[in-house]
């Protein structure tokens, strides 16, 4: 498959660089920071403990992971070499967006730990099949996230361009429950169906919902599609 | 040949403007290198009549484009205020503004219709516009799949307790119904974070029964602000309830406040309430010095009559004195809460009668220790032949580590295996007795059998105390324990059970009954100051849960016991000094190493 060939080798340039490094040394750094600050006296033995914090940290370490997905190809001129070779458009993106997903993931496993320290703190005491739930969650919203991530990296050849862009729609998927309190019953009921929150709380509290996971797969499909699609533009004339 | 050049001449000189940027755009499509040569010609070709014309058509577009853009500016904004005003007087102003947005859309469309027809035309027009539509059916697709999945969509609840989905009785309750239930929600949006958490619990908890009760139970959802009509048929002028109602034949409903809505047990008693026709009776014995129902002071028993009101019950007193020991015949459950005179022989006789004909008691032994004047019935002949006796003595649990010393505190192990107390084995639940009125039980049981139930018709106990408590005869000196105690661990509830009308083996079995018998040795276990004491009006709280669960049982309305009290507030632990160092450790190398690795591929791909 050439979409994993594609994945593989942006991944292995992602961590052949220390872009990859520097992101992750980051992210455990704030988070370990946070996790310090939360279990500084009590702590609640929940598995919800970190989920929402996860979930704050995805929106402002996507941008950075997904900006350089296709952007920088088309600020270095290498996006034409790349159509050239026998691959389709859609085979660039979905590999593009995989190989992101592939660093989230590691961010996702690192902070296993917290959940680690609190199973063993608990000796054994804690709720650990929501855990799964709460990282089906993350691992969703992730992919979500990252697909608006590769589609404003393909509209643009400017990578902050491209992640403030991201940060702001992926914030606005994020806040768009909150604006439900001005509106009536079904504008709330409209928003809260389009907020990324409502779908990935019941993750959180350990609920696994076919009719969440269907949101975030369609949510994927469609700004992958329109990456695809904006790829397909450069051909218009 | 000369012909055609005069032609095309002829043509140049009439080409507007727009025409030759149409031109220029369709050479674009060409390529820069063939345009240029012609641009030029045409260029030096172009007669002053051509440039003022350019100029004019430039303030066409101009206008044109302007126009545009402020009418889909103001159409907009236009449609962001009407959704967001929805129902109020100001939606006027807003199609005032959304026509004129309209007619400046109109106005620039007509103004600047050339330009609009040539950009139409144009290859990378047509392509992106294909797209686009390519793009709107792909959302439109997209909307409805996630439309069809929160239709019809499948839940797993992984947490240990099930804490997001029904219990298994709820789920009984609505197996059997056996007429179409509606519930109907009258709820407001609000702002304040706790009405809204609560709102969404209330939504949740109702999605549930409607998910589980496909065929049974339907759902209707009112909003306060639009649906007067149907809010005043139904008679409710307040908004945040849920109505609960029977199918159209009785038409009985049910009305749960927010707060009550947001409770399982309270709708599916709500539930059972308006779709069963007859309601058991329990009656709460009087006139020897007996809690009464009607008192609401702290030693009064009002809280509880209503909590059994809830569920369905019909709640009466009985003056034993003054009915003359008379039971009446729809008695289906008694209630003695203490006393602290002793009963007449023939009171206690017609008590004991009607339990030993199938009737169901529920005890709560009075203490005689600490009864100042040492009348405290001891209901011997009551319980003569069911194999339980109530204990002169006072149990004191010096290990209970409550914030209010010795009060006995059953959790745990001291916790039986038994319908009763089947929702109180599954999690960490603990239930507190009085500290200076709780007397114990002696079971005459045969040992136990672990993993196995006591045999039908033996007594087994529910609840008791650990090894550390114990009884007292007497506390006029100490507390503390002295020899002659009773040891722990103490029974401090207990029950039995015996078939009534057993035909003997071979001959044809006629019509069987079930006597029932529940003693608890705390005889203020439901007086209100108790229930607010530990319960508040709080459903998770163990000691409601139980006394409900007792009456429930004897009742037989078993669809009823085991709603758990559920709760998602996780245990709190306090990580020790060297749990804290291992958690720091780990948490500077998770951010340490990666740095480390940057560093050295960094240094190594320099190299």
């Amino acid at each position: 498959m050439r979409v994993f060939v594609i994945a593989g080798r942006e991944l292995k340039a992602l961590f052949l660089s220390p872009i990859a490094y520097i992101v992750l040394a980051l992210y455990f750094g704030i988070m370990g920071l946070v996790w310090l600050i939360v279990t500084a006296q009590q702590v609640q033995v929940e598995y919800r403990l970190m989920a929402h914090e996860l979930h704050v940290f995805a929106l402002f370490f996507i941008p950075a992971i997904s900006m350089r997905a296709l952007a920088d190809e088309r600020r270095t001129r290498t996006l034409e070499l790349l159509v050239t070779q026998p691959v389709r458009d859609w085979e660039i993106v979905v590999g593009k967006w995989l190989a992101c997903m592939g660093l989230y993931v590691v961010m996702l496993l690192g902070s296993l730990q917290f959940w680690a320290h609190l199973h063993v703190w608990s000796e054994g005491s804690m709720d650990d099949l929501p855990v799964l739930s709460a990282y089906l969650g993350l691992v969703l919203v992730g992919m979500m996230y990252l697909a608006i991530g590769t589609f404003f990296s393909s509209i643009t050849e400017n990578q902050v361009v491209a992640a403030l862009l991201t940060f702001t729609v992926i914030v606005a998927f994020y806040f768009v429950r909150a604006l439900g309190s001005v509106g009536t019953g079904e504008l709330q009921d409209i928003l809260m169906q389009v907020s990324t929150t409502y779908h990935f709380d019941e993750f959180a509290r350990g609920i696994v919902d076919t009719g969440h996971i269907v949101y975030f797969a369609l949510g994927t499909f469609l700004f992958l599609f329109m990456s695809v699609r904006t790829l397909e533009s450069r051909s218009w004339g | 040949m000369p012909d055609n050049k005069k032609r095309s001449e002829e043509e140049d000189i009439q080409e507007t403007p727009i025409d030759d940027a149409v031109d220029e755009a369709a050479h674009d499509d060409e390529g820069e290198d063939a345009e240029a040569p012609a641009a030029e010609q045409r260029e030096r070709r172009r007669d002053p009549r051509d440039l003022q014309r350019s100029d004019a058509s430039r303030k066409i577009a101009w206008i044109s484009n302007g126009l545009m853009i402020v009418g889909i500016l103001l159409l907009l904004g236009a449609v962001g205020v009407h959704i967001m005003l929805q129902g109020t007087a100001r939606v006027m102003w807003v199609r005032i503004v959304a026509g004129a947005a309209g007619g400046m859309f109109l106005g620039a469309m007509a103004v600047g219709y050339r330009d609009l027809i040539r950009w139409l035309k144009g290859r990378a027009t047509q392509e992106g516009l294909i797209s686009l539509a390519f793009t709107v059916a792909v959302l439109a697709i997209v909307v409805f799949g996630v439309y069809l999945g929160q239709r019809y969509s499948e839940q797993w609840d992984l947490t240990e307790d099930r804490i997001y989905s029904l219990s298994e009785k709820s789920l009984n309750v609505i197996e059997g119904l056996d007429q179409e239930v509606q519930i109907i929600t009258a709820l407001r949006s609000s702002s304040r974070a706790q009405q809204t958490q609560t709102i969404q619990r209330v939504r949740d908890l109702i999605a549930l029964y409607e998910d589980e009760g496909r065929g049974r139970i339907s759902v209707e959802n009112l909003n306060p602000d639009r649906h007067f009509e149907e809010m005043r048929e139904l008679g409710v002028d307040s908004s945040d309830v849920v109505i609960v109602k029977a199918g159209e034949g009785s038409g009985e409903s049910q009305t749960l406040q927010l707060f009550d809505a947001s409770s399982e047990q309270k709708i599916t008693s709500a539930i059972m309430s308006v779709s069963r026709d007859t309601k058991p009776t329990v009656y709460f014995v009087e006139g020897y010095g007996q809690y009464s129902i009607s008192e609401t002071g702290d030693l009064g028993l009002s809280t509880f009559k209503g909590m059994l009101e809830e569920d369905l019950y019909q709640v009466k007193s009985l003056n034993l004195v003054t009915e003359q020991g008379e039971i009446p015949d729809d008695a289906q459950v008694l209630v003695i809460a203490g006393g602290n005179q002793p009963f007449a022989e023939d009171h206690q006789r017609a008590i004991a009668d009607w339990v030993d004909g199938g009737g169901r008691l529920l005890l709560l032994a009075p203490n005689r220790v600490i009864d100042p004047e040492g009348d405290a019935p001891d209901f011997a002949a009551v319980l003569d032949g069911w194999g339980i006796h109530v204990r002169a003595d006072v149990v004191i649990d010096p290990e209970s580590g409550s914030f209010l010393s010795y009060v006995p505190i059953v959790s745990g192990s001291g916790i039986g295996d038994h319908p009763i107390t089947e929702p109180f084995r599954t999690r960490s639940a603990s239930i507190p007795f009085d500290p200076m009125m709780t007397c114990s039980l002696r079971v005459d049981a045969a040992p136990e059998v672990p993993g196995q139930p006591a045999p039908p018709g033996q007594p087994t106990w529910l609840l008791r105390t650990h090894n550390m408590a114990y009884g007292k005869a007497s506390i006029e000196t100490t507390a503390a324990q002295e020899p002659g105690d009773t040891p722990g661990p103490l029974t401090l509830a207990a029950c039995a059970s015996r078939t009534i009308g057993a035909a003997p083996m071979g001959e044809d079995e006629g019509p069987q009954e079930t006597a029932k018998v529940v003693v608890i040795g705390d005889e203020q276990f439901v007086a209100n100051g108790r229930i607010q004491l530990y319960g508040g009006v709080s459903e998770r709280t163990p000691c409601r849960a139980f006394a409900r669960n007792c009456i429930h049982w004897l009742a037989e309305s078993d669809d009823l016991i085991a709603i758990p009290p559920k709760s998602d507030t996780p245990e709190t632990i306090t990580p020790t000094k060297s749990q804290m160092a291992w958690s720091r450790l780990f948490t500077i190398l998770s951010a340490l190493i990666p740095l480390v690795i940057g560093t050295i591929i960094w240094f190594v791909r320099r190299g």
